[in-house]
């Protein structure tokens, strides 16, 4: 005589509890990151990049100066190419001015790079530092 | 677990045969990276703790691994061990010589950046080396392969299941490059909503495809919902789960808030997602 076929009730619940106890975790876990998600999304427009720069640190290294600086991006929106300059103050030679360019700064995050200077006796107040530009990636 | 035939007692030419085995699988598994500009470029600027992070969480996932698919029937846990060091071994060999070869390696290199450089690729290239069994050996004519899932509990078999599939996502998404970024830079949250839903309906669909096609774990008088919970979502979270340790291995979140860090995982987790609903067919 031939078994009924089971119903979609009872072979569900046949399985393992370790399954169902696994894919409840998995529910809740997933469940966690789409509610933050929409959280972020319904919490309002995304703010453009809103960039600066500080230096962190002075190093005398090698007969050089090595100035390490940080870039943070406030805004909500990415930020690429962003081109950061240095030069000393009110000196107008072009070999006192420096550049260098970040790939790309996300929104809230912060990226570190240094600039390197061949005269020993800079001083952080003798630096202008500043933001040159970017563009959206 | 399940039980093992006895290997034949070892001679030359098998040993040479499984050898070109896992090179063969290192190669095939390894190629596209060992090709790829940006991990050579992390193997010198990479932290030093992190690359040992990588090969050290590597080397109990090979054991596994061998426990589940190595290219050598094994005997036990021992059998495993050293079969994990041999599939190392073949991708130490593999790597540095292609690495060479493509110019990515010289006389002039300094020994941490060629050491960084070929430690990264080996891991992918020794998941190739075991998994070569799956792809060369399995299928060879003459050479029976027992049903290693008969002796195996219904707890194993899930978790044999869920291991393969986190393989399946570290295969795919073993690789978090720029572009990678890019695309979370370019995102909004809206679209790495759409994302997990289409990598959850993705996976769905394959778990489907291939369970039904011949696996065990679903059967065809279940309602959508059991393989759902039971498997879809559990490969998902496997999936972000090992998006989210490569994305820090490789520095990826580094500067990063929640937000940028959470996108940027679901964006690796699409590959990865697929790579573990597919670890059927790739394993």
């Amino acid at each position: 005589m031939s078994r009924p076929p089971m119903s979609k009730r009872q072979s569900a619940a046949a399985r393992p509890a370790v399954e169902w106890i696994v894919g409840a975790l998995s529910c809740v876990m997933l469940a966690a990151l789409i509610a933050f998600l929409l959280q972020q999304a319904l919490s309002g427009d995304a703010s453009p990049p809103q960039l600066s720069v500080a230096i962190e640190g002075i190093e005398h290294a090698g007969g050089g100066t090595v100035v390490r600086i940080a870039v943070t991006n406030d805004g909500d929106e990415a930020a690429a190419g962003v081109r950061v300059l240095a030069a000393r103050a009110g000196a107008p030679d072009e070999r006192a001015r420096r550049e260098i360019e970040f790939d790309y700064v996300v929104g809230h995050a912060v990226r570190r790079g240094a600039f390197r200077f061949a005269d020993a006796e800079i001083q952080a107040t003798d630096l202008d530092v500043g933001i040159g530009g970017f563009v959206e990636p | 677990m399940a039980r093992r035939t006895h290997p034949s007692p070892p001679d030359a030419s098998r040993a040479a045969r499984d050898f070109g085995r896992a090179a063969g699988g290192a190669l095939i598994f390894s190629l596209p990276m060992l090709m790829t500009m940006e991990l050579w470029e992390l193997g010198f600027y990479l932290e030093r703790v992190r690359l040992l992070a990588l090969v050290l969480s590597a080397l109990p996932l090979l054991v596994l691994l061998s426990r589940h698919i190595g290219f050598e029937r094994t005997r036990g846990w021992r059998d495993d061990v050293l079969d994990s060091l041999i599939a190392l071994g073949v991708a130490a060999a593999v790597c540095p010589t292609l690495l060479v070869l493509f110019g990515a390696i010289g006389f002039d290199t300094p020994p941490d950046e060629g050491v960084g450089k070929i430690a990264i690729q080996m891991v992918p290239a020794a998941i190739g080396a075991l998994l070569a069994k799956s792809q060369f050996h399995a299928g060879a004519a003459g050479e029976a392969v027992e049903d290693e899932s008969g002796d195996e509990s219904g707890d194993e078999r899930y978790g044999s299941e869920l291991f393969l599939m986190g393989v399946g996502a570290l295969f795919l998404g073993f690789a978090p490059t720029e572009e990678m970024m890019l695309i979370s830079y370019r995102m909004t949250e809206w679209h790495a909503l759409a994302l997990v839903a289409l990598s959850l309906a993705l996976m769905h669909g394959f778990v489907f495809a291939l369970e039904f096609a011949g696996g065990s774990e679903v059967s065809p008088d279940e309602p959508w919902w059991s393989a759902f919970v039971r498997l879809t979502l559990p490969g998902y979270v496997v999936a972000l789960a090992i998006s989210l340790y490569l994305l820090w291995i490789f520095a990826r979140t580094d500067g990063m808030d929640m937000d940028g860090v959470l996108v940027a995982t679901v964006v690796l987790a699409f590959p990865s997602a697929i790579g573990a609903a597919a670890a059927r067919l790739i394993l």
